[in-house]
């Protein structure tokens, strides 16, 4: 089974979920706080925070996951990519289909 | 849209064996120990990976000497390494603990004035001078508590 969008009422998000899927993350108030994707083999690689800690934030903004470090299967994430860069268009691209309730 | 419906079975815990919820990708929060089970943690057993805050392999001995599986300052840090935000208790007051752009940033999780936040060039030196009333973080970190990753509150 894969795909599909899931929302969840939980302190946090797994590392791991239904690949290729986009798990939302909801505050008791049902305050959209986080979406996290998943990759085709179920491990998250994107977050988009809506709020948390930290005056220099904008919000939403993302973050790429880096499972390099652990160099998940053969296929490590990250490498020499500089995830700051992605991160910064995925943030510009993603606030603007936020803007056309596209997401 | 689907409602988040995660199958849930019961296996022992890998840290301290009692039965622990699992969904049906193997992750779930022990409440005897606090471990959460994940296949990437006991792979990489060494590591500090999320969404634990010490290695399976400290975790094992932490339990087998009867004490909590807290992190310390080195394991928070590689937690934030990997996570870039990260939080803890310090006295009742939460501070939220961010890096992005080579820069690390502490503060009171709720402060919006930026004077009132700590800035780091790097992991060690976040590690030897940040301070929290007047006290290096460092040496008070045996009081802190709930560090953990950020939650988006």
């Amino acid at each position: 089974m894969s795909g599909g969008t899931f929302e969840v009422w939980a302190e946090h998000l797994e590392g791991k979920g239904q690949p290729n899927s986009k798990y939302c993350l909801y505050k008791p108030d049902n305050t959209l706080k986080q979406i996290r994707l998943y990759d085709a083999n179920g491990y998250a690689w994107l977050n988009i925070d809506f709020t948390h800690s930290g005056e220099k934030h904008v919000f939403p903004h993302v973050h790429m996951w880096d499972w390099s470090k652990v160099k998940i299967g053969q296929k490590p994430r990250g490498g020499d990519i500089n995830l700051d860069e992605i991160e910064d268009k995925l943030e510009d691209w993603i606030c603007r289909i936020i803007k056309l309730n596209l997401l | 849209m689907s409602d988040y419906k995660a199958k849930f079975t019961v296996i022992p815990c890998a840290v301290c064996g009692q039965l622990v919820d699992v969904d049906n990708f193997g992750q779930g929060k022990c409440k005897h120990c606090g471990w959460h089970q994940s296949e990437i943690c006991l792979e990489y057993s060494d590591m500090v990976a999320y969404p634990n805050m010490v290695s399976f392999n400290k975790a094992k001995t932490l339990y087998k000497q009867g004490l909590p599986l807290k992190p310390s300052l080195d394991d928070f840090i590689e937690g934030l390494d990997f996570y870039k935000e990260m939080e803890f208790e310090y006295l009742g007051v939460l501070y939220g603990v961010l890096w992005s752009r080579n820069i690390i940033e502490l503060g009171e999780y709720f402060e919006k004035d930026p004077a009132k936040w700590q800035y780091f060039d790097n992991f060690e030196e976040f590690k030897q001078k940040a301070y929290i009333g007047g006290k290096l973080l460092k040496d008070i970190w045996d009081d802190v508590t709930n560090a953990d990753y950020m939650i988006c509150r």
